[in-house]
């Protein structure tokens, strides 16, 4: 390969990350192109860290930009095609699909049809009786327009923009402000003091997508993704029988596709649930980092588990450990005669003690309200 | 002052010169970061030496280390600057005893620079005899997001405006290496400002490396058996596997006590530099730390024969 062909490689590189869901814009792109001109081309193991450095951010992208890496940079080119060379289905990046469909130049079916359900096309008054109904037994076009209660359910949720507040006792001298008065009261003004806010909480959603929960899951991933709109730390963990963080998911502003890359993300989607397993995975791999005593979980979960109950057991308490809180949200408290008498739903209950609904917005609602309060 | 590396082959000498074990994947990012007046965001677990980078490049280079430690709550004041209000107070208390009355005379002594207390984001625009400093901000992730906010408009600028004194503006940006543990997602603009490279564990050979390069005079056998055993130790489900910071504690706890060879007495009584979690702990001894040090010693000794 040759200097002068490298930046046309590079915007073709750029292009199958962009189809493969990695966001490289044309900035990167430009300065990927001075950084392997920085490098040289006689070496292809640091050609290939100069454009990571420039291209990538996250490093769960990489394994996908090596793959990319060789399918578009060390591919040799056809003099027919001079665009993006497609590998054969032998090669090793047609194993992975997410790059092949990317590498193939037809776009993925990723958003959903907007067609004609509109949620406009519900009124206010028909909203409200959405408000108590079960998410399970919205049609389509309910659900969609039910998305705005859920927005209005996190709209409760708002971390202060403040960090200092006045305080009678101290301990800090509020300098600014007692020469403020200083000025307007030469003779009579008191002293002001201040004190940090108490820390606002930060909240990890927790959602269980076994087959089960789809309809509820569904809506505890809108509630994350309007969460993360007023609070940029909100995390988002997914799991059924592997957990799978998609907090930077959370970013795509989007909702449909947000929710559809969520779906690419996590593998065993629909599958069977492990909970204690993907509870213990939260708090060994996230324990020391994302989780901490001003952490507040929610964990949304039927709690039909399949693994061992004193396992789950054992998790629920390790996590409870490692936050401020585990708030246990149970769709299937919608039945009003339910009780925790599935082993793993017993175990849940014996450790976390309550468990709040969450089938319909209006659960939803009273739950961001409830947090909103306690939060802070 | 030593002029900036030419190539990643120079690069990667500087770093070894200042007996820091660099891949040269990372060799690549820092020379980048350097080349093209980059910040470089390091990402990883902790104890893999993302500061360490920081410190050898600045010792490597001869420029002095600014260092911004990030914490929750970490406002620009607290980055930036302050003014010193007792000294401003007093010292009006002193112009008004020699008789100073004037507004504007009392302004101009109470906002000089002498009452400006300087933070590390202001000292590294500031300029430096030995050219520009090496300024490192350090776990950026446990800042909060208006922080971040506010050090992407310093980074994009490399100038900040104190009202009283007018812009202070760096000559020549310093070089910039931001860490991050990774407790949250930065946002992507400012990861847009940096290069990116992610910091993992070393493989053996690097880690074996990094022992002699960081402690000389160390006993290479019983440095390939600390080596093989934390490599599988990292294998093991854990709540906190141990970095690269803790083999070199568990190497130095061992040379202290005069180990010379891995028994697994010796490991379970000096388990907890390595492990600094109760769950982790009480998993690993006994049975465990057996078979892992058989498994190690086996390596070790087919690596010493080949």
């Amino acid at each position: 390969m040759t200097l002068s062909a490298l930046p046309r490689r590079i915007a073709d590189l750029a292009e199958v990350l962009r189809r493969a869901g990695i966001a490289v814009g044309s900035g990167e792109v430009l300065l990927a192109a001075t950084a392997a001109e920085s490098v040289g081309v006689e070496r292809v193991h640091d050609l290939r860290e100069a454009l990571a450095a420039t291209m990538l951010r996250r490093h769960e992208d990489r394994a996908l930009f090596d793959a990319a890496f060789a399918a578009v940079l060390l591919a040799s080119p056809s003099a027919s095609d001079p665009g993006v060379a497609v590998p054969s289905p032998r090669s090793p990046a047609a194993r992975n699909r997410r790059l092949a469909s990317a590498l193939s130049s037809q776009r993925p079916p990723e958003s959903p049809p907007a067609s004609a359900e509109t949620p406009e096309a519900y009124a206010a008054s028909d909203l409200e009786t959405l408000r108590h109904r079960d998410f399970e037994q919205m049609s389509a076009q309910e659900a969609r327009a039910a998305l705005e209660l859920v927005r209005r359910a996190a709209r409760w949720w708002r971390r202060p923009v403040r960090r200092w507040q006045p305080s009678a006792r101290g301990p800090i001298l509020d300098v600014r402000r007692t020469l403020r008065e200083l000025a307007r009261r030469p003779d009579a003004a008191p002293i002001s003091w201040r004190r940090r806010r108490d820390r606002p909480a930060r909240l990890v959603l927790v959602c269980d997508v076994s087959g089960s929960m789809h309809a509820y899951s569904r809506a505890f991933l809108q509630l994350a993704h309007a969460l993360s709109g007023r609070d940029r730390s909100v995390e988002l963990f997914a799991f059924a029988t592997r957990l799978t963080r998609l907090s930077h998911l959370l970013r795509v502003r989007d909702v449909d596709r947000a929710l559809a890359r969520m779906g690419t993300a996590v593998q065993d989607w629909d599958s069977g649930t492990r909970i204690g397993a993907a509870l213990a995975q939260l708090a060994r791999k996230f324990g020391s980092t994302v989780l901490g005593s001003n952490t507040i979980v929610l964990l949304l979960t039927d709690g039909l588990e399949r693994g061992p109950p004193e396992e789950l057991r054992a998790a629920a308490a390790r996590l409870k450990r490692s936050c401020r809180d585990v708030v246990w949200l149970n769709p299937l408290l919608r039945f009003a005669d339910y009780a925790p008498l599935a082993r793993g739903a017993a175990a849940l209950a014996e450790t976390l003690h309550a468990a709040c609904p969450a089938h319909d917005p209006a659960s939803l609602d009273g739950l961001m309200r409830a947090l909103a309060q306690r939060g802070r | 002052m030593t002029p900036l590396p030419q190539s990643v082959d120079a690069t990667l000498a500087l770093l070894s010169a200042g007996h820091y074990v660099a891949t040269r994947e990372l060799a690549v990012a820092v020379f980048l970061a350097l080349r093209l007046q980059r910040a470089l965001l390091l990402e990883g677990e902790a104890g893999v030496g993302k500061t360490e980078i920081a410190r050898t490049l600045a010792e490597g280079l001869g420029r002095e280390l600014i260092r911004l430690q990030c914490y929750e709550g970490l406002d620009a004041a607290s980055a930036l600057y302050e003014w010193n209000h007792l000294r401003q107070v007093l010292e009006i208390r002193i112009a008004e005893a020699a008789g100073e009355r004037s507004r504007e005379a009392l302004s101009a002594t109470v906002f000089d620079p002498r009452f400006l207390l300087q933070r590390p984001l202001l000292r590294a625009l500031q300029p430096h005899a030995a050219g520009a400093p090496v300024l490192l901000i350090d776990e950026i992730d446990r800042a909060d997001e208006p922080f971040e906010a506010f050090l992407l408009e310093v980074l994009s600028e490399f100038q900040v405006t104190v009202p009283e004194l007018g812009t202070i503006r760096a000559a020549e940006p310093p070089i910039v290496v931001v860490t991050s543990n990774r407790t949250r997602e930065l946002h992507d603009a400012l990861k847009r400002r940096c290069l990116y490279h992610w910091v993992g564990y070393p493989d053996a050979a690097t880690e074996l490396e990094i022992l002699r390069a960081r402690l000389p005079g160390i006993e290479m056998r019983l440095a390939g058996q600390v080596v093989s055993f934390v490599q599988r130790l990292r294998r093991e489900e854990l709540y906190k596997a141990p970095g690269v910071a803790e083999s070199l504690d568990w190497m130095r706890a061992l040379m202290a006590l005069g180990v010379e060879d891995l028994t697994p007495e010796w490991t379970e009584l000096t388990l907890g530099t390595l492990l600094k979690n109760r769950e982790d702990i009480d998993r690993e001894r006994g049975a465990s730390v057996e078979r892992l040090l058989d498994e190690a010693r086996e390596a070790s000794l087919i690596g010493s024969g080949a």
